[in-house]
């Protein structure tokens, strides 16, 4: 039987569009930052887990170890872990690993990006992920992919862009209260319509931006945890699953491996039924279709069902019944990849101990969730946290 | 790659050139920044120095990866002398050619430094020894621009 384990600590760094940091500088802000909000020190943490997506992005190879020594790992056991999006919430699972496997009592799980880094813009870094001789030579992005999936989605279950562009009003608006956000902002369904077209139906306001910056979360074991903190955060359940590597042969209107990881994760958890369970939740929302789209491949919602849910409010912060991204997501607080999937870990420790200050969901929350969702567009990565 | 250039690779059946189109723009950072403007500015070394670890980093750095400790107040400039820890005498380039005229690499610690600073060597091959002392040669005020390079080599 696996050792409970808990969340104990969080840090991060401002997300901003270039930081004059460097990449290891980013990963030690929010490294020193977690332990900080923990009372501990680089001596009481017994091994490092780090995550960061593609090395062509920060422009080295074997980027982990190069992000070593701001990550803490000096003369520590250290794994770098990396699923492509989904990192952020697979970095913690691995951390999870570590500990409940009773191989080490504390876990630093640090997770950075740097994209400004990469010229003359990181999306030249996803055109190598596409087949060199069927796809790249028609020169795609990943706007095109998404496009793609989200007129999908819309013509599956008679969607409409104007559904889906509430997700970026609700989350910039969420992320005014959050003091790392870098795109937060009051809009309308109107102004994101108005946006520009990048690839349609994706307007740029339904996109998150390119991003530096750096999260951390300290975890500890049960008896360790109790000794730290009297207001720990279990991680109570944990899932991640992967689809077909040929983006061509997946159901684009539906993410079934997401509802995988997530059934996994609430089996773990105890959750049967996670639309009464779950309290709020953190799903991926890299462009604003996808926080839809995974909200029904997590069950959260019924399939083709989530923009009704979005209309009448029910992932308001303050009033919802599911509060979702009360952070501000990746449209709001930004996007550096892997940080920010553990922005949404530390999200949930922060809401789930009441600490989120302007940002709190009401009703003293018990439980929550956070996904992730990567790799060639096909895994996803479920953590669920709760305060018993 | 475009479509054009695709089918002028494919020169040879059954294969085709393709690339990582990709540059990038590094970051020097917060100790960085202020390496590289001494370095210009003065011509001269800036380091790091952890008290509770005792240990100077040169290059300077922003903190201590030993002890979490944050090093950004404690910058100040070392030696440019020390001593020449190892050597090699390199006669291939990184792709594998022959170098015209073999190139010497020294690692050498500052005085001042508990790290080790990679750069040329111009030291008579038949004085090349570990613990040989060796000191940092600069570029002209003139030529140099914020880079490694500024440092000329060590002789």
């Amino acid at each position: 039987m696996a050792r409970r384990v808990a969340v104990i600590g969080a840090g991060m760094t401002r997300f901003v569009r270039r930081a004059k940091e460097t990449s290891r500088e980013l990963a030690f802000g929010a490294s020193r930052m977690a332990l900080d909000s923990c009372g501990l020190s680089l001596n009481d943490i017994d091994c490092v887990v780090h995550g960061t997506a593609p090395d062509a992005f920060d422009g080295f190879h074997m980027k982990g170890e190069y992000l070593s020594d701001g990550s803490g790992a000096f003369r520590k056991p250290y794994l770098r872990c990396y699923v492509g999006g989904g990192t952020g919430v697979f970095a913690p699972i691995q951390g999870w690993m570590h500990v409940a496997s009773g191989l080490f009592d504390t876990c630093l799980v640090v997770c950075e990006e740097k994209m400004s880094s990469c010229q003359p813009h990181p999306q030249g870094a996803f055109n190598s992920i596409f087949d060199h001789t069927t796809e790249r030579p028609l020169g795609p992005n990943l706007l095109w992919i998404f496009a793609l999936e989200m007129n999908r989605y819309m013509n599956a279950y008679g969607i409409s862009q104007r559904d889906i562009a509430g997700v970026s009003v609700k989350n910039k608006k969420n992320a005014l209260d959050h003091p790392a956000a870098q795109v937060a902002k009051e809009t309308t369904v109107e102004e994101v319509l108005a946006s520009e077209v990048l690839a349609w139906p994706v307007h740029r306001l339904m996109v998150s931006p390119v991003s530096d910056g750096a999260a951390a979360v300290i975890l500890a074991g049960e008896e360790k945890a109790r000794r730290l903190t009297d207001r720990p955060v279990w991680i109570q359940g944990v899932g991640w699953d992967l689809d077909t590597s040929y983006w061509t042969n997946r159901d684009l209107a539906y993410p079934q491996y997401v509802e995988n990881a997530a059934r996994r994760a609430y089996r773990m958890a105890g959750v049967r039924e996670p639309r009464k369970e779950i309290h709020l939740a953190e799903p991926y929302d890299p462009f604003a279709y996808k926080e839809l789209h995974h909200l029904e491949g997590l069950l959260l919602s019924e399939k083709g069902k989530a923009p009704e849910d979005l209309a009448r409010g029910r992932f308001d912060r303050e009033k919802g019944e599911l509060p979702t991204c009360p952070s501000g997501g990746l449209m709001g607080v930004g996007n550096p990849i892997a940080a920010a999937g553990l922005m949404k870990i530390c999200e949930l420790f922060w809401q789930l101990r009441g600490e989120a200050g302007k940002r709190q969901v009401p009703g003293k929350p018990e439980r929550g969730l956070a996904q992730a969702w990567g790799d060639l567009m096909q895994v996803g990565t479920v953590v669920v946290m709760g305060i018993k | 790659m475009p479509a054009t250039k695709t089918r002028q690779a494919l020169k040879v059946w059954g294969s085709w050139k393709g690339e990582l189109p990709l540059q990038n723009l590094y970051t020097a950072g917060i100790a960085g920044n202020e390496f590289f403007r001494v370095l210009k500015e003065r011509g001269e070394l800036l380091g790091a120095f952890c008290q509770q670890c005792e240990y100077g980093y040169v290059p300077a750095r922003s903190f201590c990866e030993r002890c979490f400790a944050d090093l950004s107040g404690t910058f100040k400039t070392v030696s440019s002398e020390g001593v020449l820890l190892a050597w090699t005498q390199c006669h291939r380039d990184r792709t594998g050619k022959t170098l015209k005229k073999p190139v010497w690499l020294g690692a050498v610690r500052l005085q001042g430094s508990s790290s080790a600073l990679i750069h040329i060597l111009k030291v008579p091959p038949q004085e090349l020894h570990a613990g040989r002392f060796v000191r940092a040669i600069f570029k002209p005020a003139a030529q140099r621009v914020g880079s490694i390079l500024d440092l000329s080599h060590f002789e």
